[in-house]
């Protein structure tokens, strides 16, 4: 059977009228939890697998994919409009689509990121249809020296997102990667830097941290100067992205694209680290790299076309390795366990209709959170309008909730206003927080990674340089490093 | 002095309590157990296979309890925190632990943290998995025992990928390797996923994982199972030999149990024990159990309670050795 007849047949499971409902209902539960922060995709899916037990395994399946892919959507629209990211992969859409938001530019914002995200989401798709099996085997040539100099060259470029000082982006890099050993130790289990508090030994919850810094912080800003409120006044007009925005970033959604699909095919962290790996890139390649963090439309494209390109590339390992790549992930195969699919290498030859549908599902499912998203935008510039006074305290208020349902703790609501107290502080001093949390949240896979490929090579660091891929990986992490001072030597030069 | 002010309190509490449920005698309070729902902590996150059995089980409690289970997650510091929680309420039955030998027999018996035996009492075991030993099929062995001369021969040559410090796969590796004295390299994964993907990329030679994970790689010929860490062998697997059978002692039961507080009363423990037991076996509950890949293994009061002080004291020696 040819890959268009798989397809089609695909198609056909897919728009029963009983699947088509599973599959809308996924992408709207997504895109609300997407929206609200706190309750992620993971918890959300755990909550509802029971409701799956009695479902067929297919709906089952494309309504729990569809809340994956849909939050994915939806996790943008806080990040734009509150500056609080609702989950990892969505930081670095606040560096300019909450500035493109102050700007009077929320609608564009939004709509670069839902007509973005469906771009990547359907050439996400269609990559997965033609090369899934290829790109298992992609995903199993990264051991842990190919994932360490990933890891590595993602922190570089986090260290590079700092909008001005570069010493103060390391710096806080620095401190990131210090709070990441908070927890227990990779190795032995040992718990570091806890104080015996039980809460620590999972370490900094990100989602807390991200509230706090981001969301927390911001309020407290906009309350020190009340006058600042014509910021917030968009023109209902405005809503979608002019002619002159497509031209400005069309290369970017696809530049996204094509880095999320690939990165997003490696277990842990694919997401995130194509989303700022994007960014970086378009930073990179810019004409004019100062207009980045000053709510550059690139900025919000790209990385959000990565983000979503690589949520659809990420069901890869799990529909031709049985490997779930997060957590997720996880949970939709637990799903699949329940029905007695075993998803794995046999997976596509047991049950080619579960697979072909599933991929199916996702190019329909994408379509509708388009259509879905739209609409929206004018409901979502609207909740703009509403007095900062009442807007600021609804945001508190889904903020503690949001923490406090991470881990059913009040912990974390204090946890969440200590890092509010503190990226208040930041900004008054001009310190970046997005290298803090990114190298928070790099920082005990870089750990990990390098401890796992030293003690498979017996504490030789050559590991490293002997296999292609890192010792490319490492190359590039230094070129990134060298070549700001190469320029600047240049200009002296000429000089 | 603050220690008995505590207890004084504690004590003044309690006799409030008492009063105000109509100053009723403990084994007037264990006939009519339950008056109100009964809570059940299960101290790691959703949609584990913990959470999941937890929750297949009570979904029929009203019918064989009189009152429904109520299900609570309170994860963090990998189960301990769950565990504390229950360890210090009130040993009434009302609030209840689901126990897994991580946060209730390692943790405790290894490191100090989380709550053990001494602190919790057993209800009964609903059902365990066994760890199993898988290797790459390109290996120079295809047995338990020929591994076993082979890592001798060729010390600190394969690569064990564990699923984390202590967990199901490291423990009984680390059990392995102090009774037979081989030696290899010992790399911590991020649990069984990634582990089991090291083995596949060929970046590690073994791991130790359930039979749920494992069963299609070992059908499509991706992985070997080389031993069963188990008294018996698995239904699943009849060719493959249990350790035991291979001249190597080590047993590994993943289980899944129910655990009260200190000091509940007898025939509150027993009247929970039996409800579950009418639990286990209700059809819908066992069918959704056989789902899950698992089947109930169902173990009383007593029995489970023997079990897991046994495992518990034989960790702490494994521990003491393993920290000189």
């Amino acid at each position: 059977m040819g890959l268009f007849e798989n397809l089609a047949n695909g198609f056909v499971v897919a728009l029963s009228a009983s699947n088509l409902f599973y599959c809308a209902l996924g992408a709207i539960l997504g895109t609300a939890i997407g929206v609200l922060p706190g309750l992620g995709p993971p918890a959300t899916i755990a909550l509802l697998l029971p409701v799956t037990f009695r479902m067929e395994p297919v709906s089952a399946v494309i309504m729990l994919a569809g809340i994956f892919y849909g939050a994915m959507y939806g996790g943008s629209t806080t990040s734009i409009l509150l500056n609080i990211p609702g989950e990892a992969a969505s930081v670095v859409t606040c560096l300019d689509g909450y500035k493109m938001a102050r700007n009077g530019r929320a609608g564009a914002a939004l709509g670069i990121s839902a007509i973005g995200s469906f771009i990547a989401g359907t050439l996400g798709v269609l990559g997965v249809s033609l090369m899934a099996p290829t790109l298992a085997s992609f995903a199993l040539k990264f051991g842990p020296p190919e994932y360490c100099c990933l890891v590595f060259l993602g922190l570089m470029m986090a260290i590079y997102l700092s909008e001005e000082s570069v010493l103060k982006g390391l710096m806080m890099g620095a401190l990131g990667l210090l709070l990441g050993t908070v927890g227990l130790d990779p190795v032995d289990g040992i718990p570091r830097f806890t104080f015996g508090v039980n809460r620590l030994m999972d370490g900094v919850d990100f989602v807390v941290m991200a509230m706090g810094l981001f969301g927390i912080a911001e309020i407290l800003c906009n309350l020190e100067a009340p006058e600042n409120r014509e910021v917030f006044k968009t023109s209902l007009k405005g809503l979608l992205p002019t002619l002159e925005d497509w031209r400005q970033c069309w290369a970017s959604v696809l530049r996204g694209s094509v880095l999320g699909f690939f990165i997003g095919v490696l277990p842990g962290g694919g997401a995130i680290i194509s989303s700022f790996a994007s960014y970086a890139l378009e930073k990179r390649l810019s004409k004019h790299p100062e207009r980045f963090g000053k709510g550059a439309i690139e900025g919000v494209a790209a990385p959000e076309a990565a983000n979503n390109a690589a949520s659809t590339s990420s069901f890869i390992p799990l529909l031709t390795l049985g490997i779930p790549g997060n957590a997720s992930i996880a949970m939709i195969f637990v799903a699949l366990m329940i029905h007695g699919i075993r998803p794995g290498p046999l997976l596509l030859q047991e049950h080619p209709d579960l697979f072909w549908g599933v991929i199916a599902s996702m190019y329909i499912g994408n379509a509708l959170l388009l259509a879905l998203n739209l609409p929206l935008i004018n409901f979502w510039v609207r909740m703009l309008k509403v007095p900062y006074q009442y807007l600021a305290v609804i945001v508190v208020v889904v903020c503690v909730i949001g923490a406090y349902s991470v881990n059913n703790s009040a912990w974390d609501i204090g946890m969440m206003v200590f890092f509010g107290i503190l990226g208040y502080l930041l900004r008054k001093f001009a310190f970046p927080a997005s290298p803090f949390i990114l190298a928070m949240i790099l920082g005990p896979m870089l750990e990990k990674t390098l401890q796992q490929s030293l003690i498979a090579s017996g504490g030789d660091f050559m590991t490293f340089l002997n296999r292609p891929i890192s010792a490319s990986l490492l190359l590039a992490a230094g070129l990134l490093m060298l070549t700001p001072l190469a320029k600047s030597l240049w200009k002296k030069q000429k000089g | 002095m603050r220690k008995s002010f505590f207890l004084t309190t504690m004590l003044a509490g309690l006799f409030i309590g008492l009063c105000s449920a109509g100053a009723l005698a403990p084994t007037a309070m264990a006939q009519e157990f339950p008056t109100k729902p009964v809570t059940l902590i299960i101290p790691v996150g959703a949609g584990g296979s913990h959470d999941l059995t937890a929750r297949a089980v009570t979904s029929v409690a009203s019918n064989y309890l009189g009152q429904p289970i109520i299900i609570q997650l309170k994860p963090g510091g990998g189960g301990a925190i769950g565990s504390e929680i229950v360890a210090k309420s009130a040993p009434d039955g009302y609030t209840l632990l689901f126990g897994g030998m991580g946060w209730s027999t390692t943790y405790p018996a290894v490191e100090g943290r989380s709550k053990g035996p001494d602190d919790l009492m057993a209800v009964c075991r609903i059902n365990y998995s066994p760890t199993i030993i898988a290797a790459r099929p390109n290996l120079p062995f295809k047995t338990f025992k020929e591994m076993l001369a082979y890592a001798k021969a060729n010390p600190d040559k394969l690569i064990y990928g564990n699923t984390g410090p202590w967990g199901q796969a490291d423990l009984p590796w680390k059990m392995i390797g102090k009774q037979t004295g081989i030696k290899t390299k010992n790399v911590p994964y991020d649990g069984g996923g990634p582990a089991l993907l090291a083995v596949l990329g060929g970046h590690a030679d073994m791991t130790g994982g359930l039979v749920t994970a494992l069963l299609p790689h070992f059908k499509s010929g991706k992985l070997r199972a080389l031993a069963v860490l188990d008294y018996k062998r698995e239904e699943k697997l009849p060719d493959v030999p249990t350790a035991k059978e291979e001249g190597v002692d080590v047993v590994n039961l993943m289980w899944r149990s129910v655990l009260a507080p200190k000091g509940t009363p007898r025939p509150v423990i027993d009247k929970l024990a039996l409800a579950f037991k009418k639990m286990t076996e209700d059809k819908s509950v066992v069918s959704m159990i056989k789902q899950f890949g698992d089947e109930i293994q169902y173990l009383g009061p007593d029995e489970f309670g023997k079990l897991w002080r046994e495992e518990f004291e034989m960790q702490k020696e494994l521990g003491k050795a393993l920290k000189k």
